[in-house]
């Protein structure tokens, strides 16, 4: 009985207002009928909803609308980045992603301009005179041993000195790899002929 | 369905609905909010202050407290139980601010109360100034029994949805609301001859 009473009391502001449903407010208009203190509060509630509250003007929802959608507006502005940022990918992730890579290729490109005749600039520099060097002083390296080798490999051994063709990467001849000396060098003609000549049989002469 | 006493229901979801679209970037999902809850704010504005000028100053502020404050509507409520929680604590902080510590309305604010029905009949009458009386009776209340009182009798709110908008438990409504119901009661009963 008194957890009925106090199912119902909680149902009384709403069936005071007609918000029932059918079959709550059947359970209500039961319980009034042998629940005088329930009746007393549906008296009192049906009262306070008979206060009403003066009107404000007639502008003041109006102007109240238009002020708060210019706070929104405002907010907006303010809101934009923290929403661009609270996303998942791919909104946050493109335009995360791109404004660092700008902000990198930026300072790489300053950097750049800036160390252009200092540090940077050296060290291409050095690069370029040992690139155009390293060829010319290998092969006349490689020419000069080259030579001697053959030389001595033709004393030694005439019969294959003879052959005459010593090829590049033929060790059994001591020339260098093909990987040290290649047909694209300069003095790769000059080797094949010095060693066309040097491969005469040195008793004919 | 957030929560055991938080029934969804489509007024609900609309409701969702407008809060995302306004995210979306739709200020006029906004405006439909503002037209659907303007009224009931300032009635609730008005009947936790007793005061119209207060209530129009408690209503706009609220408002404005919405739009900054929208991005932390979890959902976890209807959005109308979370609009009146932001009503109840910025009518609060209002009141205090403009009238110190104590938030307690005397009988001359209260009759600003006026009743609703016009009709010149004597039960009518007999109504209104019931209303007038309960009016009154409610400004006298102290803080916590009329705002109970106010959002489960105007607002329409359940134990459950009210303990949400005054932050406090479900067990602290029914008996701040009980205790205050109590109070129109015993005024119901003393004036019983003239009510």
């Amino acid at each position: 009985m008194k957890r009925q009473h106090d199912d119902i009391s909680e149902l009384i502001p709403d069936f005071a207002r007609n918000a029932l449903g059918e079959e709550k407010a059947n359970s209500v208009r039961e319980h009034l009928q042998e629940c005088s203190d329930c009746t007393l509060e549906l008296s009192i509630v049906k009262g306070l909803l008979h206060t009403e509250v003066p009107e404000p003007g007639s502008r003041f929802f109006n102007d109240l609308k238009n002020s708060v959608a210019a706070e929104a507006q405002k907010k907006r502005q303010g809101f934009l980045l923290s929403w661009m940022f609270s996303r998942p990918l791919p909104i946050t992730g493109i335009a995360g992603i791109a404004g660092i890579a700008c902000c990198i290729l930026i300072t790489v490109l300053t950097l750049f301009q800036a160390n252009q005749f200092t540090g940077v600039s050296h060290l291409l520099r050095s690069d370029k005179s040992i690139s155009k060097n390293i060829p010319g002083n290998i092969s006349g390296n490689i020419s000069k041993n080259i030579t001697k080798d053959i030389s001595a490999d033709i004393t030694e051994d005439t019969d294959s000195a003879v052959s005459g063709n010593v090829l590049p990467g033929d060790d059994s001849a001591g020339y260098a790899s093909i990987d040290d000396v290649s047909p694209l060098d300069e003095n790769y003609d000059d080797i094949i002929t010095v060693d066309a000549e040097k491969t005469k049989n040195p008793f004919q002469g | 369905m957030n929560g055991p006493e938080f029934e969804m229901n489509e007024a609900y979801k609309e409701d969702y609905k407008l809060v995302d679209s306004y995210f979306a970037g739709d200020y006029a999902a906004l405006e439909e909010l503002i037209t659907k809850y303007q009224r009931n704010v300032y009635a609730i504005s008005y009947r936790i202050s007793g005061d119209m000028e207060e209530a129009k100053d408690i209503t706009q502020k609220t408002f404005m407290q919405v739009v900054r404050e929208l991005k932390s509507f979890r959902k976890k409520s209807s959005f109308k139980t979370w609009l009146y929680r932001v009503t109840v604590n910025t009518a609060l902080n209002h009141l205090r601010e403009n009238r110190g510590n104590t938030v307690e309305l005397n009988e001359a604010i209260a009759d600003g109360y006026i009743a609703s029905d016009k009709k010149d009949s004597l039960s009518l009458l007999i109504e209104e100034e019931r209303g007038r009386h309960f009016g009154s009776l409610l400004a006298t209340l102290p803080e916590r029994q009329r705002l109970s009182v106010v959002l489960r009798v105007y607002g329409g709110l359940s134990i459950s949805e009210t303990a949400i908008a005054m932050g406090c438990s479900e067990g602290a409504v029914k008996a701040h609301y009980h205790n205050g119901i109590k109070k129109f009661k015993e005024a119901y009963m003393s004036k019983e001859g003239i009510l």
